[in-house]
């Protein structure tokens, strides 16, 4: 995905980004960059690889996992072009510079709590707008079309409650037939 | 016919005498005898004996099948993307900067500067491509055949003594078969690449530095500093691709098969004691055979297209034709006349006339035809799959078609007539038998050594057997004896059972065994492939490169409960996180199993495409045991191959819905059963 040369490893307080040798998906043997969040180092964990982006940008179809399979229709039923997206969740930006790149969106927003990892990520296209705030404390002064909770690694730490704040949240943020998408679950809240 | 007999026999007898004696005596003695016999006689025999005998069988069959299969597929895609980016950069500084110092100076100096600066770059890409791919196919196979029997047989036998037997055969076969295949494969495919960039890039800089001095006056330096930047980009990326491909196939086949038998036996018997025979025999078969294929095919394409008929018609038809005519015939006549002068008149007439004719004809035709087609395809990939198919069709069809007519006639009026219409139709029974075992053994030891040994044995074991048994027997037989004299036949005719038997065995046995031990002394450690640890969400999009060691690992996955180390020994332990493994070859994982703690313990094993549990999305599902909870054990493909290809065990997400923690619904409606909870005792694994 990114040129692992424009990244270089760090220890935040929150986060770790470290390289690792192994291979990607393509069965290539690479160096890559991984991002760790530090309170769940084994099981909270983002890669450098561009599937990451793909998968829950709806490219992915059909894929090996069929955990997945409900995105490319949910996605298909926007403009890309003509739309404003509002990412939550950073990571190392697989997910926003995939989008970037390959559905050129009207507007793409990204939102993370950490000032400490927007600081570090610099490597993002420069028309993404990254914003620091806490998912469910955003206050737009824009209405989205697309809103991805990019939130967790596992959708069994998905909650209820979760889905009703952000709901609550982004509602009365939505354009008419907005959506607003869990990727990792496979699902919209609406 | 006309017979006529007579027979006359007349008689006339006439007898005069005279005599006269002279004396001198003077007798006068006269005496006169007349006598006349005047017999007639007239004796007319006709004998007119007319029989006539009109048989007329007439068998007509007719059969009629049609086949017709039309098949429409198409299929249109169409692709549009349209990317827009404008982007206008807009820059505009101005800087003024005003000083205003009195000093007195003796110098005068103003000084000028303008800087002017226009740049304009244009750049427009304008890149269209157009691609048209006709795809034209045209079969067009017509087959005719005609086949033509014609056969005539004028059997014309006159007999003096009346008897005029007419017999016609006059069989005719036509069967006409058609075969009309059309394939018609269009495809089009346009694909336009619209590509429009246009970039205007606008530098418009102006700078103007005005500085002036005064050296009677208060020195004014005035600086005015302009920067006006304005960068404009327009980039547009209209890119259109559009492909419609459309396939259609039209498969029409036409067979119409007509098959009249027309028989028709006239027997016709006069008998006017007419002896004249005249016998005309006469064959004409004949049989034309058309057989027209013709293929055109067009191909212009980057793609390879192979298409392949292949036809195989083997016809065989026998015709044997058998006639015999036994005629026999006896004829005595005795006649005797005895008459005297006693005038007694005596006649006897004896006539005796017989006639005995035996006729036989047999006609006996015998068709077989036979077709057979064998398809086999063997694929294999260095996965080691095999996958063997075959298709064998038999048919046979058998028509026999007999007709006997056996004639006996004579005088006495005896007659026989005997027609056989036999058909017999006989159906061919094929047995496909395929029968695959395949055991996998796995054993694992713990000694001493290190041992490893793998045994292979495929043993394909194929056999054919085709047995055709033609067998025709039969017995039609008529004895007839005629009156008033010895005569008599016999007569037999074989002919008119017809078996086919035919048996198709195919046996194919496959018997794997593979065997795998492994030792280690410092634990009882099973090695099998892995990914690198990752999230749940794409650890079964991970490739498997590492190799990990575990306990109760079967079938390349660890169970949950087992130990994975690092390493072959337990020193290492696997860290947590998500890891993905796999039952079958190759570097994708089906399996996703996460180790909690610092012992390398696996708490959960979860099949790749999770959510596909659902009875709904299976085909052939059968059930082959239960496990010790109780639970159906089932064999299974995916109907979409998307969640998996090839045949998998597992357990119906409805019937463990009672097992709490054991199924979830997901987003998409269907079921998903967790295989790591221990009441669900089943492994989920590629077969």
């Amino acid at each position: 995905m990114f040129d692992e040369s424009l990244i270089e490893e760090k220890e935040g307080v929150n986060f770790v980004i470290e390289k690792t040798n192994g291979h990607n998906p393509e069965g290539q043997a690479v160096v890559y960059s991984k991002w760790i969040n530090k309170a769940n180092p084994s099981y909270d964990i983002r890669k450098n690889f561009k599937h990451e982006g793909e998968v829950f940008a709806g490219d992915c179809d059909p894929c090996n996992d069929g955990q997945y399979e409900d995105l490319p229709t949910i996605y298909s039923k926007f403009n890309w072009n003509t739309s404003t997206v509002l990412v939550m969740g950073l990571y190392l930006g697989v997910l926003p510079q995939y989008i970037m790149d390959n559905k050129s969106p009207y507007v793409l927003d990204v939102i993370d709590s950490d000032q400490e990892l927007i600081d570090t990520v610099t490597w993002l296209d420069s028309n993404i707008n990254v914003i620091k705030s806490h998912p469910y404390a955003y206050e737009p002064d824009k209405k989205y079309d697309i809103i991805i909770c990019d939130l967790w690694c596992d959708p069994q730490y998905i909650t209820e409650s979760h889905e009703t704040t952000l709901w609550n949240t982004y509602k009365d943020h939505l354009n008419a037939n907005g959506k607003i998408v869990i990727p990792v679950a496979n699902k919209t809240l609406n | 016919m006309r017979n006529f007999w007579s027979r006359i026999d007349f008689w006339n007898t006439g007898t005069s005498g005279s005599t006269s004696r002279s004396t001198s005596r003077s007798t006068n003695t006269t005496k006169s005898t007349t006598t006349t016999f005047s017999t007639s006689k007239s004796t007319t025999t006709t004998f007119s004996t007319s029989r006539a005998t009109n048989t007329t069988t007439t068998f007509s069959t007719s059969k009629s099948t049609t086949t017709t299969f039309s098949t429409t597929r198409s299929t249109t895609t169409t692709f549009a993307t349209n990317q827009s980016t404008t982007t206008t950069f807009n820059t505009s500084t101005a800087t003024t900067t005003v000083f205003s110092t009195t000093t007195v100076y003796e110098t005068s100096r103003s000084t000028t500067t303008t800087f002017n600066t226009s740049k304009s770059t244009t750049t427009t890409f304008n890149t269209s491509t157009a691609t048209i791919t006709a795809f034209t196919t045209t079969f067009s196979t017509n087959r005719s055949t005609t086949t033509t029997f014609s056969t005539s047989k004028s059997t014309t036998t006159t007999f003096n003594t009346s008897t005029d037997t007419t017999t016609t055969f006059s069989t005719s076969k036509s069967t006409t078969t058609a075969y009309t295949t059309t394939f018609s494969t269009t495809r089009a495919t346009t694909t336009t690449f619209a590509t429009t960039r246009s970039t205007t890039t606008t530098f418009n800089t102006t700078r103007s530095t005005t500085t002036s001095y005064g050296t009677t006056v208060p020195t004014s330096i005035s600086t005015t500093t302009t920067f006006a930047t304005s960068r404009s980009t327009t980039t547009t990326f209209s890119t259109q691709k559009s492909t419609t491909t459309a396939y259609t196939t039209t498969f029409s086949t036409t067979r119409s098969t007509t098959t009249t038998y027309n028989t028709s036996t006239t027997t016709t018997f006069n008998t006017s004691r007419s002896t004249t025979r005249s016998t005309i025999t006469t064959f004409g078969t004949s049989r034309s055979t058309t057989t027209v294929y013709t293929t055109a095919t067009v191909y212009a394409t980057s793609r390879g297209t192979s298409i392949t008929t292949s036809r195989s018609t083997n016809e065989t038809s026998g015709t044997s034709r058998g006639t015999s005519i036994v005629t026999s015939r006896s004829t005595d006549e005795t006649s005797s006349t005895s008459r005297g002068t006693s005038r007694g008149t005596s006649r006897s007439t004896n006539e005796t006339s017989s006639t005995s004719k035996g006729t036989s004809r047999g006609t006996s035709r015998s068709t077989n035809e036979t077709s057979g087609t064998s398809r086999g395809t063997s694929r294999g990939t260095s996965r080691g799959t095999n996958e063997t198919s075959g298709t064998s069709r038999g048919t046979n069809t058998s028509t026999v078609f007999a007709a006997n007519t056996n004639t006996a006639e004579n005088t006495s009026t005896q007659t026989n007539t005997l027609t056989v219409f036999a058909a017999n139709t006989n159906t061919s029974e094929s047995t496909s038998s395929v029968t695959g075992t395949s055991t996998v053994f796995t054993a694992n030891t713990n000694t001493s050594e290190n041992t490893s040994q793998n045994t292979t044995t495929n043993t394909a074991f194929l056999a054919n057997t085709n047995t055709n048994t033609t067998r025709q027997t039969g017995n039609l037989g008529t004895y007839f004896e005629g009156e008033g004299g010895t005569v008599g036949g016999f007569n037999t005719n074989r002919s008119t059972v017809l078996r086919n038997t035919s048996t198709d065995t195919l046996t194919n046995t496959g018997t794997n065994t593979t065997g795998t031990t492994n030792t280690n002394t410092t634990a009882s450690l099973t090695s099998f492939a892995s990914t690198s640890s990752s999230s749940q969400s794409f650890v079964c999009f991970e490739f498997i490169a590492n190799t990990y060691y575990g306990t109760s690992v079967s079938s390349g996955v660890p169970a949950v409960g087992s130990n994975v180390y690092a390493q072959n020994n337990t020193t290492f332990p696997l860290a947590a996180g998500w890891y993905g493994a796999t039952s079958a070859a190759g570097f994708a994982p089906d399996t996703r199993f996460r180790i909690t703690g610092s012992s390398g313990q696996v708490q959960t094993v979860q099949s790749c495409p999770s959510g596909f549990s659902d009875r709904r999305l299976k085909k052939n599902i059968r059930q082959y045991g239960k496990s010790n909870n109780g639970i159906n054990i089932y064999l299974f493909e995916y109907i979409d191959e998307k969640y998996g290809k090839g045949v998998y065990q597992g357990v119906m997400a409805d019937e463990v819905e009672h097992i709490k923690g054991a199924v979830t619904e997901m987003a998409n409606g269907y079921k998903s059963v967790n295989y790591g909870i221990k009441e669900i005792d089943v492994e989920f694994k590629k077969i």
